[in-house]
């Protein structure tokens, strides 16, 4: 009898316990998923009313042919976890620099940090074709009240 | 004779678990470089891939599949050691719990928490069940977030790389950090969420773990119906 409510304590502790992770989120923190495509009518992302230093975590994926990539918002750092820090003879890694990437294959997502303080306004993301500086897509950085997962 | 014995068992259990960091985490990445990845996420995450999708469970899962190969592939393979030789993967080359064993090691006893308590089996296939079937039923999603297979990858790579500080100094990245310490290196034996001994209790495997863990909890079943080839495969080598 103990060991059964032992049981039924913690399946539901369990259960509590993801529950509250799901419905987590986290102040000065977003992550969105992006499609990369040549002058695609992108939706805007939204972020909290939180102020100080912000984090978008941007998952973006590339449809589009260019392989040299780069990211730009006014004010803002972008980081990227590429390129491997030891790079192996057999791999052929995307390089990373200063908010340009280098050969990324069509279908291949990058992973994007966007670090700015944040001082209420909106903001633009630009994603650039770093072969011939045309503009592959913009993507406008909202404000919002509420912390919702904005997909695209 | 038998103090001899049992060092030279954890020496060389620690030089495989360290083979394991240097094969799979920063700076070397080696496994995660086959899979044109640079840790443990994306093709290489070895977690996401079983959950269930809202849109269509059939088509999320060969869709995740698809895009998760190596982490899928990763999983299969696990499944198989454990089948064949119980939880060698986990005590011997895991580099996530292993790097949190090896890390606990160096905290003194009386600052670790003992969640011995719990009773692990339960809270464990409860939080499976959210992180599987959550956003199917709409309760949401757990997905990456505290990872501790992104936690310990993003550490281990932080001394080299900006992008791993940027996550780990956000809000995001504070409450793994606080997870991992909390379940793994405060932890007693440093493995609150995995284990390598089966007395020790599991707080949370909200990983591919729990898949493992499921599979060799179905083996114990079954062994204590006197199976004995399942018997053989649970004890395994430590």
């Amino acid at each position: 009898m103990k060991r059964t409510i032992k049981v039924i304590i913690f399946l539901i502790a369990g259960f509590a316990a993801g529950t509250a992770i799901a419905k987590l989120s986290f102040p000065g923190y977003k992550h969105a998923m992006v499609t990369i495509k040549k002058a695609a009518e992108s939706k805007p992302l939204y972020i909290g009313v939180d102020g100080g230093r912000y984090v978008l975590a941007l998952s973006m994926k590339n449809l589009q042919r260019s392989k040299d990539i780069e990211i730009r918002m006014a004010g803002a750092e972008i980081h990227s976890w590429y390129p491997p820090v030891i790079r192996m003879p057999f791999s052929n890694p995307i390089s990373f620099e200063a908010g340009r990437f280098k050969e990324v294959e069509f279908g291949k997502r990058l992973p994007v940090y966007v670090v700015f303080n944040d001082n209420g306004e909106n903001r633009k993301i630009e994603i650039i074709d770093s072969m011939d500086g045309s503009r592959i897509q913009t993507i406008n950085v909202l404000r919002c009240k509420d912390h919702e997962d904005h997909s695209h | 004779m038998k103090t001899t014995v049992i060092k030279k068992h954890l020496n060389k259990r620690y030089l495989t678990i360290l083979i394991g960091m240097v094969l799979f985490l920063s700076p070397f990445a080696v496994i995660p470089q086959i899979a044109g990845e640079v840790n443990m996420c994306g093709t290489v995450c070895p977690r996401m891939f079983f959950i269930l999708s809202p849109t269509g469970i059939v088509s999320g899962i060969k869709n995740n599949i698809q895009a998760m190969w190596f982490g899928a592939s990763l999983v299969g393979v696990i499944l198989l050691i454990t089948f064949f030789m119980g939880r060698l993967w986990c005590s011997h080359f895991c580099p996530i719990g292993g790097t949190s064993e090896i890390v606990s090691r160096f905290i003194p006893e009386r600052l670790k928490i003992n969640l011995s308590f719990m009773h692990a089996p339960s809270f464990r296939y409860a939080y499976l069940f959210v992180f599987v079937a959550g956003s199917l039923i709409g309760i949401g999603g757990i997905a990456c977030k505290l990872c501790n297979f992104r936690v310990i990858p993003f550490m281990a790579g932080s001394p080299f790389v900006p992008g791993y500080r940027t996550y780990l100094l956000s809000s995001a990245g504070i409450a793994g950090l606080f997870t991992m310490a909390l379940t793994g290196f405060f932890a007693k034996n440093g493995r609150h969420y995995c284990n390598s001994d089966k007395s020790l209790p599991i707080l949370i495997r909200a990983d591919r773990d729990i898949v493992l863990q499921v599979f060799v909890d179905v083996l114990d079943i079954v062994k204590s119906l006197e199976f004995r080839k399942v018997s053989l495969q649970t004890e395994g080598k430590r």
